[in-house]
């Protein structure tokens, strides 16, 4: 195991918390549980518009209460919303969060703000003691270092590469794609396996056969299936992130991985289940922020894709795969 | 003696009928307000310390 990793300021908070996301939020409220010293899980939600603050606090609380061990809670706040105010932006939710926390048993111990420019403490507005502060101090806390030294990196949302296949590529898809009968199915699901063995196997014309397959419904959904071990047999709970036990997570990059590679044979217009399940994995790994984006590209894509949509509607009402609230069976990165 | 059960066209399931998004279907039936993504990777664990 590593060393623990020692986070002891303000601006080490901050910078762990793109390291846990993948990105740096935007308006948004990201919540840390703390257990004792230690701090336990992230929890990102898009900053309230249309929430009551009652409504919102209990949400955010619903979330948080999944760390059973949980002591006390830690704020930031990204928002470039009238910064300077007295009261702070989102005041009345803050103070609503506090006593829904208090409840909790996790009180809340600090909070902060992050602007696209400066940062400060959320809580305290002199001047004196907590002066707003340059965002390099962020970037060059001892904490990023250690991340990133670490092997941490921020990557940031993965644009999918432009299709650079050839321009009967489209044809050779639609020719590919299974009628429908089992043993079509079967064939490409053994083809899969064997490629999540060994991604380095994947040739331009397997590369086809697959980007084929996925424009089936049923074929994806076996394949979607196929990508988790230690799953129920039912689509259900494999779809849901129900897991009888941790699944390969190693195996499930190289299936996402594979899958950014089908797309580089597939023209526009039959994009759109890749996009969809490069989603559903990110949602599965607990970023929902980036699996929504994903499907978005997929309903731009090909419209009305109808697994992108019923996706998009379940992470936009805040839906978390069962696996991420169990430490022992979320992802975690290799 | 139970009545008698035709299957008529409408009952028949198509050809390319998703049983993942029947599942999403039924999930999203119980599904509460929109509120946006909501984010909750796991940490690391390795011990981070304030």
């Amino acid at each position: 195991m590593n060393e623990p990793l020692n986070i002891s300021t303000p601006a080490d908070i901050l910078a762990y918390v793109p390291h846990m996301l993948g990105e740096t939020p935007k308006e948004s409220f990201v919540l840390i549980t703390m257990q004792g010293n230690a701090l336990g899980a992230t929890l990102r939600l898009d900053a309230p518009l249309c929430f009551e603050p009652k409504a919102f606090a209990q949400t955010v609380v619903s979330y948080a209460t999944a760390d059973e061990a949980a002591t006390g809670t830690l704020l930031v706040i990204y928002t470039d919303e009238n910064t300077t105010a007295d009261p702070r932006p989102f005041s009345e939710y803050v103070q609503a969060l506090r006593i829904e926390l208090e409840t909790a048993r996790m009180p809340l111990k600090d909070a902060w703000m992050v602007t696209s420019e400066v940062w400060s403490n959320y809580l305290c507005m002199d001047p004196v003691c907590c002066p707003e502060r340059s965002l390099d101090e962020i970037t060059n806390s001892s904490g990023n270092a250690a991340l990133i030294y670490r092997g941490s990196n921020v990557t940031g949302f993965t644009n999918p590469e432009p299709f650079t296949g050839e321009a009967a590529a489209r044809e050779t898809i639609a020719a590919h794609k299974p009628d429908g009968w089992p043993e079509n199915t079967e064939a490409r699901r053994a083809q899969w396996a064997e490629l999540l063995q060994n991604p380095k196997g994947l040739t331009h014309e397997a590369a086809l056969e697959l980007a084929g397959a996925l424009q089936h419904p049923i074929t994806r959904d076996y394949l979607m299936a196929d990508t988790i071990t230690n799953a129920p047999d039912q689509f259900t709970s494999v779809l849901l992130g129900v897991f009888v036990a941790r699944p390969d997570w190693t195996r499930v990059d190289t299936a996402q991985e594979l899958v950014f590679e089908l797309m580089k044979v597939t023209p526009d217009g039959q994009r759109a289940p890749m996009l969809s399940v490069i989603g559903w994995i990110e949602w599965l790994k607990g970023k929902s922020s980036f699996a929504a984006r994903y499907f978005k590209l997929a309903l731009e894509d090909v419209e009305g894709f109808r697994f992108a949509e019923l996706m998009a509607d379940l992470v936009n009402r805040g839906l978390l795969a069962d696996c991420v609230r169990d430490p022992k069976k979320a992802y975690t990165r290799p | 003696m139970a009545e008698e059960i035709r299957m008529t066209e409408a009952d028949t399931v198509a050809p390319d009928a998703s049983p993942a998004e029947d599942v999403l279907e039924l999930r999203l039936l119980t599904a509460g307000p929109v509120t946006g993504p909501v984010d909750r990777p796991l940490v690391d664990h390795r011990l981070d310390e304030l």
